[in-house]
């Protein structure tokens, strides 16, 4: 009886240890398809599809440096739509900050945001924004469809949309550019290769 | 020894079901923005009335585990558990049949995006704490330490089939993008 005991204890045990093992495990797998694959909690399916040419803008900045969105450029581009009453958007500030930094050989951020500019210029101010390009622009935000932010969208250096999403988190940000580290022309192409060579 | 085993089965889903709710809980109070996010997005609500259900909701849940752990009053938190579980359920479904598969669920844990599974897995859990309300729970100390065993085994196989879920939910749909 006692023997019976122990085995049922012993046995039990084992299984919740493994069952806690395969969940982590299934947590690393969850983790490395938040970087491989670009998905925003919420995803438009308005406004310029992801690999269309994205709409030309021609905007002044909150400096006064007019700025070219769209039409191709040296660098790729990640628009990073906020708002001085978005919570969110306020924590991926210093993630935006290190990524401007890290990421300038071959990206560049631009901050955009529509209404009152002092209220912007006081953002700018208090959260240490001024190295980057901040424009204000009904027509920007309408020209991709923002609806929710913060969102980003990516173009590449042929001014093309490469991903687009709500941002929710910094994984979230930094799996949209993991498109171009992977050096293919889209993550879809890049699931699409694998789906096929697994039949 | 067969007599215990409906008190037995009783008590496991009690914890189980306190256990779910217990973390709903914990992840709506720790990201309150978030949780008013994901409610609008759920778009059943009229206008600007998120902060206000945000709060009705979480109320609602805090009751459901007080009186889910009362032994005098734990069969109406076994109704109201229910309740909840259908009305969370009935939502995603709502907004799954409208195509709207890309806002994340809410459910607490690691987010993810609304799948039928987790309809499914709401549907089992209503189920669960339905059958529940049968059965007084009853338990000596080497059947409440079964019961203590049992729910933390469950609880890690829930999360688990949750994680799993959510990984295949993204892979499908970043097939999608």
């Amino acid at each position: 009886m006692t023997a019976l005991i122990i085995a049922v204890s012993v046995l039990w045990c084992l299984v919740v240890g493994l069952g806690i093992a395969v969940f982590a495990l299934a947590r690393q797998v969850g983790i490395l398809f938040e970087r491989v694959s670009p998905m925003g909690a919420l995803i438009t399916d308005s406004g310029p599809k992801v690999g269309d040419a994205s709409p030309r803008f021609e905007l002044t900045t909150m400096a006064g440096n007019s700025l070219s969105i769209g039409g191709g450029a040296s660098r790729s581009t990640l628009v990073f739509f906020l708002s001085p009453s978005c919570p969110v958007c306020k924590k991926l500030l210093p993630a935006l900050r290190t990524m401007r930094r890290d990421e300038s050989d071959w990206l560049d951020i631009v901050l955009a945001s529509d209404g009152d500019p002092a209220q912007h210029a006081e953002f700018i101010a208090r959260n240490d924004l001024t190295a980057f390009p901040y424009v204000l622009s009904t027509e920007l935000g309408m020209g991709y469809r923002v609806s929710r932010l913060p969102f980003g969208v990516l173009l590449d250096t042929q001014g093309r949309v490469r991903a687009k999403g709500l941002v929710n988190n910094r994984e979230q940000l930094e799996s949209l550019f993991t498109a171009k580290e992977l050096g293919v022309d889209s993550i879809q192409t890049f699931l699409g290769n694998m789906a096929a060579s697994q039949g | 020894m067969d007599a215990a085993a409906p008190s037995l089965l009783a008590a496991i889903a009690t914890g189980l079901v306190v256990l779910v709710f217990a973390r709903a809980l914990l992840h709506k109070l720790s990201d309150l923005t978030g949780f008013r996010a994901t409610l609008a997005e759920y778009r059943l609500l009229p206008q600007g009335s998120d902060g206000a259900a945000a709060m009705a909701l979480i109320a609602a849940e805090g009751l459901t585990l007080a009186t889910l752990l009362l032994p005098v009053a734990r069969p109406l938190g076994h109704l109201a558990a229910a309740g909840l579980l259908v009305i969370y359920g009935t939502a995603m479904a709502v907004n799954l049949l409208r195509g709207r598969t890309r806002i994340d669920c809410g459910c607490g844990g690691s987010g993810q995006a609304l799948s039928w599974t987790l309809v499914g897995r709401n549907a089992v859990l209503t189920a669960a704490t339905l059958a529940a309300t049968a059965f007084p729970v009853d338990l000596d100390l080497a059947q409440a330490t079964v019961a203590v065993a049992a729910i933390a085994s469950f609880w890690i196989m829930l999360v688990l089939f949750e994680q799993l879920v959510g990984n295949h939910t993204h892979a499908r749909l970043s097939g999608q993008v």
